[in-house]
């Protein structure tokens, strides 16, 4: 209901913790960003490749998915089509069996389809890996950015929600940092299953192309035996240099000068005694090949820049949507969760535009928001 | 135009890490410098290389003769420093690219607190794209995975400040060999 966004906003805008958090997170968004194409020139001509790259594409997702899949298909390899997001929980949960410990680096596909609390359910333990995914974790709530999902949360909420948990002093970030790193090298270790998302796949290697800063993604991709990678199907390219240029475009806009590590997993070692056995690719639909009319939406490589220069989101950060919040998170919903729950975000909307200036594959954001509002499909 | 050499020193201290244009026998004395007597791993080195740091009296355990141990993640769990070659380096980004057809250089690269990687100049290419063209057409097959490193691990997650380390090493050098 749109009386139940309002009150959300409303509550939000009181919380003056929740407001400055997420102020001093967006307060230097555009300069982290004019600094980062500064650093990496050549991103500005590689996000206009890879918009008329997605444009072939999409034309015809399937092809592109049975392409791919000719070229992945190997020893030790899965991979699966999962219409949606029941269906896809439903192949995870039997690839990695109950009972089984889980390390997760981010995913914002596992987010659509709230993976983990559906994991947890079934009795499996699963732990976060990346940071700020640990901390929405521990508060059991919802990322509120697409890069950096507890945005929105300070320093001193973050070390109360980490407290109880890591039982160690903490006096600033750093003791934080290590503290988590320490508890979390143990899961690490003893993990069956790692899951991870993927920025990006390409159909001439048959590759999966996914980036971390923290290193999580380094180790709960090679530590465990079993690796499940879920991600979804307009993230399909046609070669590794446009998936690892679409990866690179997508840390640039979202404000990175620098990324720390870009992870390609071809397949899994012949006769493998250490390193994952079994790579498992699970590629969602979750309603993004059926929809024509905000087809635009899938042009998005989830940088998350229109969200940060929004003037809402600056405001009231994850208040304004569910699992995708704010800009591009609108038609987001519209397609991934249901078009009631988008139009009565889409009120929201101030039509000021900055989302599609900011936005590397120029998507006409505003306008698909007033065609949710609209409701013309 | 920079030479790719000082481009590629400039853009990896800017992510962070450290470089050092060295012989074979300050290299030597470099990894002693970093280990302090503590016992490193080493995956994916020449085999000149690896004899000199065998010879050496750095403790050292190679994880290419420990492949097929299936407790290795239990055994180097606890060593601090992971010594790699570099497959290729780009100038322009900084990046360190490591072929892994077993994980053992993934282990080395990304368990230890330090990580150490050892590189040819000719490798050097000016960007990253260049960089994993030489790559995949120097390949026969494709590795289970291919790394590319672009700095230490960090996290910007707590009011996008950035800290060192987060889970993988705090800090990285890179060698390169005259």
């Amino acid at each position: 209901m749109f009386q139940d966004v309002h009150k959300k906003i409303i509550i939000s805008l009181k919380d003056e913790d929740l407001r400055n958090g997420s102020r001093e997170a967006t307060r230097e968004e555009m300069k982290n960003r004019l600094d980062a194409i500064k650093r990496h020139p050549y991103a500005e001509d590689w996000a206009k490749e890879i918009k008329e790259i997605k444009r072939k594409l999409l034309l015809d997702p399937i092809k592109s998915f049975e392409d791919f899949k000719k070229s992945f298909e190997g020893e030790g390899k899965y991979i699966y089509f999962a219409k949606d997001g029941e269906e896809a929980k439903k192949i995870i949960l039997k690839i990695i069996g109950k009972k089984s410990t889980v390390v997760k680096s981010k995913s914002l596909v596992g987010e659509e389809i709230e993976l983990r609390q559906f994991l947890e359910m079934n009795g499996i333990n699963v732990y976060e890996t990346d940071l700020g995914e640990f901390l929405v974790q521990l508060v059991n709530g919802k990322p509120a950015h697409m890069v950096t999902p507890a945005v929105n949360m300070t320093e001193g909420r973050a070390r109360n929600v980490l407290y109880p948990v890591i039982k160690e002093r903490m006096d600033d970030v750093v003791s934080m940092v290590l503290g988590v790193r320490g508890f979390m090298r143990e899961k690490f270790l003893s993990a069956d299953v790692g899951i991870t998302g993927a920025n990006a796949l390409s159909i001439d290697t048959g590759s999966i192309v996914f980036i971390t800063n923290e290193g999580n993604g380094a180790l709960s991709s090679t530590l465990p035996e079993k690796l499940v990678v879920i991600t979804s199907i307009e993230k399909i390219y046609p070669s590794l240099k446009d998936a690892i240029k679409a990866s690179i475009v997508q840390t640039v806009y979202a404000g990175f000068k620098n990324t720390t590590y870009i992870h390609i997993i071809n397949g899994v070692p012949k006769e493998p005694k250490n390193g994952p056995k079994e790579l498992h690719l699970i590629i969602v639909d979750n309603g993004r090949i059926g929809d024509i009319s905000l087809k635009e939406t899938l042009y998005c490589i989830k940088c998350g820049s229109c969200q940060l220069s929004c003037p809402i989101f600056r405001e009231v950060d994850g208040a304004w949507g569910e699992i995708y919040t704010a800009a591009i998170g609108i038609p987001w919903t519209a397609i991934t969760g249901k078009i009631s729950v988008a139009r009565d975000l889409s009120y929201f909307c101030l039509q000021c535009g900055r989302c599609k200036e900011v936005c590397p594959m120029k998507i006409d954001i505003p306008n698909l928001i007033l065609k949710i509002k609209r409701e013309r499909f | 135009m920079e030479d790719p050499i000082t481009l590629f020193k400039n853009s990896i201290e800017e992510n962070g890490g450290f470089f050092k244009f060295v012989n074979r026998i300050e290299l030597i004395n470099e990894i002693k410098k970093i280990s302090k007597g503590n016992e490193i791993m080493f995956a994916g080195l020449d085999e000149s290389i690896e004899n000199e740091i065998i010879k050496s009296d750095i403790k050292s355990i190679s994880l290419d003769k420990m492949k097929d141990d299936r407790d290795l993640k239990n055994k180097i769990k606890n060593i601090n420093i992971g010594i790699t070659n570099a497959d290729a380096l780009a100038a322009e980004s900084g990046s360190i690219i490591l072929v892994d057809y077993n994980y053992m250089k993934s282990f080395a690269a990304f368990l230890p607190e330090i990580h150490i990687a050892i590189a040819y100049p000719e490798k050097i290419f000016p960007g990253l794209i260049e960089a994993l063209n030489y790559i995949i057409n120097s390949m026969n097959e494709l590795p289970a995975t291919i790394q590319i490193i672009q700095g230490p691990s960090k996290t910007g997650d707590i009011e996008k400040k950035i800290v060192r380390p987060s889970h993988g090493p705090k800090e990285l050098y890179v060698f390169l060999i005259r």
